[in-house]
């Protein structure tokens, strides 16, 4: 086990050490980011393949119902795990965690350096999957046996199913190493007076999705290792006999329930895995934007523990199609709707702390509004869902598409692009331009709508979800067909707008103007390094000291419309722990305190 | 940031390193424990090992709680590792109660009881070896814990005799449903207590080498602990498969 010993590694010099194999966690954070970037651009295009099949049902020779099935596996796979997961935790989560507690780096180094390149090996494993006789697996991001591992099954139940298991518990073992790093972290290098309720909640968001990802991950590594056992060494896991099958198959007994089981116990997790991260990043760069303190800190912190404690005790939501013993159904349902109690919290905290504010429609204050909008749509949806008798009709239709891409993949999005502007300049001390920012949130915001808005209207009509071709269903109305076009004309332009954040940063690379150390005075800590962009151990020669939480905007009688976590108070009583007590400042009409705000 | 200045924050906050004879909207200037004004750094060599050559030692500088960052890392990876070893358990409970089932007779196994003992010597000779490193000095410690390392690899070897006992009686991997179980959780544990020998083997080689006092009592103690766990991993799995 590593120890404070790690700490003892001094810059590094050669190109290979700094640049590839760094142990700095704003390199790895970097490196982190860049794979996932890509290789969600790579899920992204497999997206279209599948809407151009289903707008234009036969027009393209390169989409057959095998690799639609492909597609749309992988980009499941792609999006939610080696895209969401990894650029939330890896990326943001290496870049930030350090920086915005006042640390000069991880706990542990050496195994952060590991876990990106334990990271990186699962991408190429993934797509090594596309090159293998029969290509990768086609029977859905769930990967639900039989027919997954069954051949003839689903696509890819040959060599790509074994890849794909392969891959997954790799990225298991990158995250399991992050995750370790990532808590330790946050828990023993915070700076002298970063209490944990002083703490941003970007940091509260990683640090808790990173604790859910260290006891969810597990459950599907166990259940990946017994599905490629039951495909490999035909082992009875979960394969149960199946007469009529052709081949003598020596499966008895198993039960495909089980792996359901094994799956969702890490899959609904992964919800939160993903979104509480958002979660917090949204919360700090709202803040900052809107000039106001976050309202109701303490309320977004316990709101985000409670939905990743109760988020264990949901996961058979996601079967009650399967079947199972009504009182589970009803326990399960339940749990699920109580979720709806945090997540209102904190859509009333951060409308409220909208409320008033001094609102900078910026870039990244544009996604957050675009975030809040498409959570709370898709959450919305989701107390549909959660019903089971609601729920059983609407189970294995596009109603369930739109409602989890509007909740955890169009919000992430959003978060993950108000984090991107909000913090580039503290990644490269540039600026990104402001126009094409503009255009860039638009086009992806009125495009995500145009795509997954319809789809809750096709899945009430019953247009089923995982379908090749819908010529077969005589009961859908003409307008179907129409819909369907303009979620795929929505879905290129949404897509292809996404190429304006890549010109935007290498414009700003190239061309773009140099950041002022704290373009967007925000007063959370990661700003107040020596140097922005951070040099290796981010502080110079002291760390920082906190002295109050990452909030301090607007404050009464100060020039200044915000303080920096490290200026110092003088005492005008409080409770005397450090923490600030009562209201917040800035949301205290009788106090006098809106100063800067109309 | 230090050109800012100390203002009465009416309701933001309460300070307990403020500087003293502040008054309620009076502008204070910035104490001496800001960047630029903090008396020049240690040089690490405080016992708890530097910070990138920056000196700042572990704790002294920081919040957190008053455990080295290696148990807490230690403690979350047996979380981690205890979800697995549940899954595994939980799968093996529901698959019991499913067709096909038929259970291998450990009972008759002597060797698994032998394996089990040798498990647990390991854990003890790290605990002699932990006492002894307190007391003893790191020197002390190496031979209980090259002792222990050897119980471990004895452990190893056993469990493979045991898959051969197994495979001798025409119990395979994918024999039943049960002899699957068994191969997979002993592979599970096993590959754990190989991650423990390795472990070990770097315990061994850092005792009375390292620079740092006291790193290497924490190394037996995290060590230990790792070997424990797997010691109550085990007795919970195998006491699992054989009374079903």
């Amino acid at each position: 086990m590593a120890t404070s010993h790690d700490h003892d590694h001094h810059e590094p010099q050669s190109f290979w050490t700094k640049w590839v194999f760094s142990q700095d966690h704003k390199i790895i954070g970097i490196q982190y980011f860049m794979t996932a970037a890509l290789i969600g651009v790579w899920g992204m295009v497999m997206s279209w393949m599948m809407r151009l099949q289903l707008a234009y049902p036969g027009a393209f020779d390169f989409i057959t119902i095998t690799n639609y099935y492909q597609f749309m596996t992988q980009h499941g796979m792609i999006m939610v795990v080696y895209l969401l997961t990894a650029i939330l935790l890896g990326g943001f989560g290496n870049y930030l965690i350090p920086l915005m507690i006042g640390a000069r780096d991880m706990a542990f180094p050496f195994l952060n350096m590991l876990s990106y390149w334990t990271y990186a090996l699962s991408v190429v494993v993934l797509l090594s999957g596309f090159f293998v006789p029969g290509g990768p697996t086609g029977a859905g991001w769930t990967l639900y046996p039989p027919q997954s591992i069954l051949s003839p099954g689903t696509p890819g139940a040959d060599a790509g199913i074994v890849i794909m298991l392969v891959s997954l518990v790799i990225f298991i073992v990158a995250a399991t190493m992050g995750g370790l790093n990532y808590v330790t972290t946050v828990l023993q290098m915070r700076a002298k007076g970063m209490t944990l309720m002083r703490m941003p909640l970007t940091i509260w968001g990683i640090f808790l999705a990173s604790v859910i990802a260290l006891f969810a991950f597990p459950a599907l590594f166990v259940g990946g290792v017994m599905l490629a056992l039951d495909k490999v060494v035909m082992t009875s896991f979960f394969m149960p006999a199946l007469p009529g099958i052709p081949g003598d198959l020596p499966y008895d007994g198993g039960s495909p329930i089980l792996f359901q089981h094994l799956f969702w116990y890490f899959g609904h997790p992964e919800v939160y895995i993903v979104i509480l991260p958002v979660f917090g990043m949204i919360s700090d760069i709202m803040s900052a934007h809107a000039r106001k303190p976050i309202f109701g800190y303490d309320m977004m912190v316990y709101a985000m523990a409670f939905i990743g404690v109760i988020g264990f005790a949901v996961w058979a939501h996601h079967m009650f199609a399967s079947g199972m013993n009504p009182f589970f159904g009803f326990f399960f349902a339940t749990t699920t709707l109580i979720i709806a109690l945090p997540s209102a919290i904190k859509i009333y905290n951060w409308t409220l702390t909208l409320w008033k504010g001094n609102i900078h429609l910026t870039t990244p204050m544009l996604f957050c509004i675009g975030f809040l909008s498409t959570f709370l749509i898709g959450g919305l949806t989701g107390l549909f869902l959660g019903n089971v008798v609601v729920d059983l009709p609407l189970h294995e239709t596009y109603f369930v598409v739109g409602h989890f891409h509007m909740v955890m993949g169009v919000a992430a999005i959003m978060g993950i692009f108000a984090g991107l502007y909000h913090w580039w300049p503290l990644v490269t001390g540039k600026l990104m331009n402001p126009f094409l920012g503009k255009v860039h949130f638009w086009l992806t915001f009125i495009g995500t709508y145009l795509v997954f808005f319809p789809m809750h209207h096709l899945g009430i009509l019953g247009l089923p979800r995982r379908y090749f071709n819908f010529a077969s269903l005589g009961f859908l109305p003409d307008s179907v067909d129409t819909l369907n076009v303009i979620i795929t004309i929505g879905a290129l332009v949404a897509g292809f707008a996404q190429l304006l954040v890549f010109i935007n940063m290498g414009w700003s690379l190239v061309a773009g103007k140099t950041a002022e150390r704290n373009p967007w005075k925000a007063a959370s800590l990661e700003w107040q390094t020596p140097d922005v962009p951070a040099k290796h151990g981010n502080w110079g020669p002291t760390l920082p000291i906190v002295h109050r939480w990452a909030f301090t905007y607007s404050p009464a009688g100060h020039d200044e419309d915000f303080i920096p976590q490290t200026v110092p108070l003088v005492p005008v009583g409080g409770d005397g722990n450090g923490r600030r007590t009562g209201g917040n400042g800035a949301d205290s009409g009788s106090s006098g305190s809106h100063g800067g705000v109309s | 940031m230090t050109t800012i200045e100390a203002v009465t924050e009416p309701r933001g906050g309460e300070a307990t390193e403020a500087p003293p004879g502040g008054r309620l909207g009076t502008v204070t200037p910035v104490p001496p424990d800001t960047l630029e004004g903090r008396p020049p750094p240690g040089n690490g060599a405080n016992g708890k090992g530097g910070n990138g050559g920056f000196g700042d030692g572990d704790f002294g500088g920081r919040e957190g709680l008053p455990v080295p960052a290696g148990k807490i890392g230690l403690l979350l990876a047996l979380g981690s590792m205890s979800i697995i070893f549940s899954a595994l358990a939980s799968a093996y409970i529901v698959r019991m109660g499913l067709g096909g089932w038929v259970s291998i007779p450990l009972m008759d196994m002597p060797l698994l009881w032998v394996n089990t003992g040798i498990l647990g010597a390991t854990s003890v000779a790290l605990v002699v070896a932990w006492k002894r490193s307190k007391s003893g000095g790191e020197l002390a410690a190496r031979a209980p814990v090259l002792f222990a390392l050897a119980l471990g690899v004895a452990f190893l070897v056993g469990q493979w005799f045991a898959w051969g006992e197994l495979q001798q009686a025409g119990l395979y991997v994918a024999t039943t449903p049960a002899s699957s179980f068994f191969y997979l959780i002993t592979a599970f544990h096993g590959l754990h207590i190989f991650g423990g020998l390795v472990a070990l083997g770097w315990v061994v080689r850092r005792l009375g080498t390292s620079t740092s006092p006291g790193s290497g009592v924490l190394a037996v103690e995290l060590t230990g602990l790792y070997w424990h766990f797997l010691l109550v991993v085990w007795l919970g799995l195998f006491g699992l498969m054989l009374v079903t």
